[in-house]
């Protein structure tokens, strides 16, 4: 379940970066970035606006050309194997921009001229898969948003791509439109194997999908790991317990690890085991006379990285 | 490349430019040819009563009688040839200044090189690229796994393709509404070229006649070079700078700019080195001089071939060496 | 069904782009290869129009220099005023032979009257003339309308000046070549007349005449022959549609001015 786990069984490499720097005029924009995404893998993008996550996608993707650095997509050069690197590729860079003028599946063929080995069944395929059978022969202008994005995922997804690249997929999109996105990025992941790497500026979306985490601030990336490694330091539960030992050595038990702060105890924070946890401690003759959640998060942690720096 | 090209065509047609053209040149003609016919009809009014197979008929005999005492001091073969130009009139009874559909097409080719088509052909260069970039489907398109070369040359195909048939549809078109008012006949009539301008006057020696429809087929030719060249450099423009309105307004302002330096500077030499002063190809046939001294149809074309090539090789650096954002 | 349809517009741009390709080859062909073609068989043409010419054989010999009035331009017929001249030249005397050559060049001004008389076509023809007709100066003055737009006196009075110039040096040439034919200088008309400007444009051009005039003095049998006054009252009926050239009638004004004062004594004897 854990990214972790994953990482264990499977490290096949999709996307390698290795000293990526982009220099416009004088100013580097990108000071050299290096990562790794595996196989199966939600990898998440953070940085704040400005900080060269949109052009560090576009190198990426091939729009912009990179000073200094490789990328490697599936192996292949994204400078010099073009065609290929970008075959095992599939992409939305910022909102989904499609040809208006065309319907849905219109588009759908339009990008399916362009690539080998990809016939209607394949686009029924992806069609059914973002849920927009209904509506794909009507014209592209009359969609709402939401739509366009599941078209733009449709068209990323069509030539079966090994890694997807979305930047900001849940901009304007509603409330449950951003739930359903992030269903539907947790199920292509798990489900069909595909490594994705998400750039948002929004923490609790990338903190709800992302196996692992990038934070990139001023160019240059701060801090690569698991968001389950970047949470455990952050996220805690506070105990006010009598007797204060007897407790800690229970919860240190339950939890895998705790520690005395003043009169209270930190616990690592986990949803589903909390309530067990206390019912435990009640059973063995602690009272638990307080006990909170500490809601430090990404943003937290994002604030004790950049030193402050505004993630808006 | 060919599934490329036909992307290109579907969003061509998508955006439906080959029907405005199409439209344009169809409301157009049919204006012109009702101003023609009406100026036809005011032509008899004005000069009714005067029989043109006997006005036809003098002019033939004055032309000879010149050419039977000698005072046609060589220009006996131009001479020879507007005669027999016009006994064809006089063979086929069709009145000279009322002539066919086929008369009409030519005029309005010869008129619409150097404005009317290079606009048309601008609607559709136009917004080729630029389109792309200001609706942010460049990003689409450059993140396929095809080179930016073949993308772009794809989208050149298309263009080549939208200019001839564009060329098609204005010959077609004029045709069928002149024809309609005018009728069909006046195809083999004979039509005067060769002229050409040696030391500053016009050399009337290497003239010959050719038949209308020869003579129209190799306008139209000349008619899709022109239109070719305005649209590969209306297509670089279209590489270059991103909004559509910003390369029209461009083109616009080169063409307009074309037409007016054509008028008045005879005097400024080197403006003949400019691609819109060599727009009239078709004057190089008929007996008109050069707009600046020095030009000639195989000077033209040379221009207009070197332009369009440096357009499309600028198109080309362009556009597979820049940064998309 | 679009498919098919883009499909078929693609083929039919494809094949009109042949087409088109076509046509542009046959207009390079046409201009290029065709040329040089039809000037190899007007070249031999040319030659057969200087033959060897014997002086005496009896025949009134005219020859014609100028522009576009010598030439005729605005005439229906084509005649000009030469061709109205020689016919009443001919109906004065029957039995005389009268050769015509006609150099008039529309356009010419001038200084290509004065290049063309180095040919040696146009010199032994002039050898043998016994009358030379001359028009030139029209254009000079009018430089194709330029002048229209800038008729203050300067300019008008630097154009004069040069033309009398090279006036002088066409009738020193001609005198130098045959220095016994009768010359006669065809002097301007003004077609403006029933325009705006007229009081200006007539008085200019009374000058012009005027100086020719005592240009052409100083040579012998030289006469400068008016032609202002011919025009004057009805410029309309003596216009060509152009409104600039006479047309047939104005030309025969002119014609007949000229042929009256060609006398026959001194050929006849």
């Amino acid at each position: 379940m854990t990214g972790l786990a994953k990482m264990a069984d499977q490290e096949e490499i999709t996307l390698s970066v290795q000293g990526l720097r982009k220099v416009i005029g004088k100013r580097e924009i990108i000071k050299g970035l290096d990562f790794e995404l595996k196989r199966g893998e939600v990898f998440g993008f953070l940085g704040p606006n400005g900080a060269g996550k949109t052009t560090t996608i576009r190198m990426l993707v091939g729009l912009i050309k990179p000073t200094a650095g490789t990328i490697r997509i599936c192996g292949y050069d994204l400078h010099r194997q073009f065609p290929e690197a970008t075959g095992s590729m599939g992409c939305i860079v910022e909102n989904p921009e499609l040809y208006t003028y065309l319907s849905g599946w219109g588009n759908l063929q339009y990008f399916a001229r362009m690539m080998p080995g990809i016939n209607e069944d394949r686009m029924d395929e992806v069609v059914r898969l973002v849920g927009l059978s209904t509506r794909i022969h009507d014209k592209v202008k009359t969609y709402s948003l939401g739509m366009r994005q599941r078209l733009g995922i449709a068209q990323a997804l069509l030539g079966r791509p090994k890694l997807l690249i979305l930047d900001e997929p849940t901009n304007g999109l509603d409330p449950s439109g951003i739930r359903e996105m992030r269903e539907f990025i947790r199920y292509l992941a798990e489900h069909e194997g595909l490594t994705v790497l998400v750039s948002s500026h929004l923490l609790s979306e990338i903190q709800l999908m992302c196996d692992r985490v990038a934070i990139i601030s001023k160019g240059s990336v701060i801090r690569v790991d698991t968001v389950d490694n970047l949470l455990s330091q952050q996220e805690k539960v506070s105990w006010r317990l009598t007797p204060l030992a007897k407790g800690e050595l229970l919860l240190r038990e339950l939890a895998g690890s705790a520690e005395v702060k003043g009169d209270k105890v930190l616990t690592p924070y986990n949803e589903l085991e909390i309530g067990r946890w206390n019912q435990a401690l009640v059973e063995s003759g602690v009272t638990v006379t307080e006990m909170s959640r500490r809601l430090p998060s990404l943003e937290d942690l994002f604030l004790e990285l950049t030193g402050g720096e505004s993630i808006d | 490349m060919i599934n490329l090209v036909y992307n290109e065509m579907v969003k061509i047609t998508g955006k439906r430019r080959l029907v405005v053209v199409t439209l344009i040149i169809a409301i157009l003609i049919s204006l012109f040819t009702y101003a023609q016919f009406q100026q036809a009809a005011e032509n008899r009014k004005r000069f009714g009563d005067v029989d043109w197979r006997t006005a036809l008929e003098q002019r033939i005999a004055g032309w000879e009688s010149r050419l039977a005492n000698g005072s046609g001091r060589g220009d006996e073969g131009e001479l020879e040839m507007r005669i027999a130009q016009q006994r064809y009139y006089l063979d086929r009874n069709i009145n000279p200044s009322e002539p066919g559909a086929p008369t009409f097409v030519r005029g309005f080719v010869e008129n619409g090189i150097t404005l009317l088509l290079p606009l048309m052909m601008m609607i559709v260069a136009a917004d080729l690229v630029s389109s792309e970039h200001s609706s942010g489907t460049i990003k689409v398109l450059l993140t396929r796994s095809v080179r930016r070369w073949r993308i772009l040359l794809s989208k050149y195909l298309a263009l080549m393709l939208s200019v001839s048939i564009i060329i098609t549809l204005f010959g077609v078109l004029s045709t069928v509404i002149s024809g309609l008012v005018f009728g069909f006949q006046g195809w083999d009539a004979p039509v005067l070229t060769g002229f050409t301008v040696t030391g500053g006057e016009l050399d009337t020696s290497g003239v010959r006649s050719l038949p209308q429809w020869q003579f129209i087929l190799m306008e139209l030719g000349l008619a899709w070079f022109v239109s070719l060249v305005v649209a590969t450099i209306t297509f670089m423009l279209s590489v270059l700078v991103r909004t559509t309105a910003a390369v029209m307004g461009i083109m616009l302002a080169c063409l307009i700019a074309g037409t007016i330096l054509r008028e008045m500077v005879e005097s400024w030499e080197t403006a003949k080195y400019l691609f819109m002063v060599n727009l009239e190809l078709i004057d190089y046939l008929q007996d008109a001089d050069p707009p600046i001294a020095g030009m000639s149809l195989g000077f033209s074309l040379l221009v207009l071939l070197v332009w369009g090539i440096g357009a499309l090789i600028v198109s080309f650096v362009s556009f597979t060496r820049r940064d998309v954002y | 069904m679009k498919g098919n349809w883009i499909q078929g517009l693609m083929a039919a741009s494809a094949l009109s782009g042949l087409i088109w390709l076509g046509g542009l080859g046959w207009t390079l062909q046409d201009y290029f290869a065709g040329a040089p073609d039809t000037a190899g068989t007007s070249i031999p043409a040319a030659a057969e129009e200087t033959p060897a010419l014997a002086v005496d054989d009896g025949k009134f010999r005219v020859v014609a220099l100028g522009d576009s009035i010598t030439r005729g331009a605005g005439d229906p017929d084509g005649k000009g005023y030469v061709g109205y001249m020689v016919e009443a030249l001919k109906t004065k005397a029957k039995d005389q032979e009268i050769l015509v050559k006609n150099y008039g060049i529309n356009g010419m001004r001038t200084p290509d009257l004065a290049a063309s008389l180095t040919e040696p076509a146009v010199r032994s023809e002039l050898k043998a003339a016994d009358v030379i007709v001359v028009s030139v100066g029209g254009n000079d003055l009018f430089r194709g309308g330029e002048t229209l737009g800038n008729l203050n006196p300067d300019n008008i009075a630097s154009i004069q000046e040069a033309y009398l110039v090279d006036l002088d040096g066409v009738l020193k040439d001609l005198r130098g070549v045959n220095p016994s034919a009768k010359l006669f200088l065809i002097g301007l008309y003004n077609p403006f007349i029933a325009m705006k400007d007229t009081k200006t444009t007539t008085k200019i051009v009374r000058d012009w005449n005027y100086q020719a005039a005592e240009t052409a003095a100083v040579y012998p049998d030289t006469v400068l022959v008016p032609t202002l006054d011919l025009f004057q009252l009805q410029v309309q009926d003596y216009l060509a549609r152009d409104q600039f050239h006479p047309n047939a009638e104005g030309y025969r004004l002119i014609g007949e001015r000229v042929a009256s004062l060609i006398t026959w004594k001194e050929e006849s004897e």
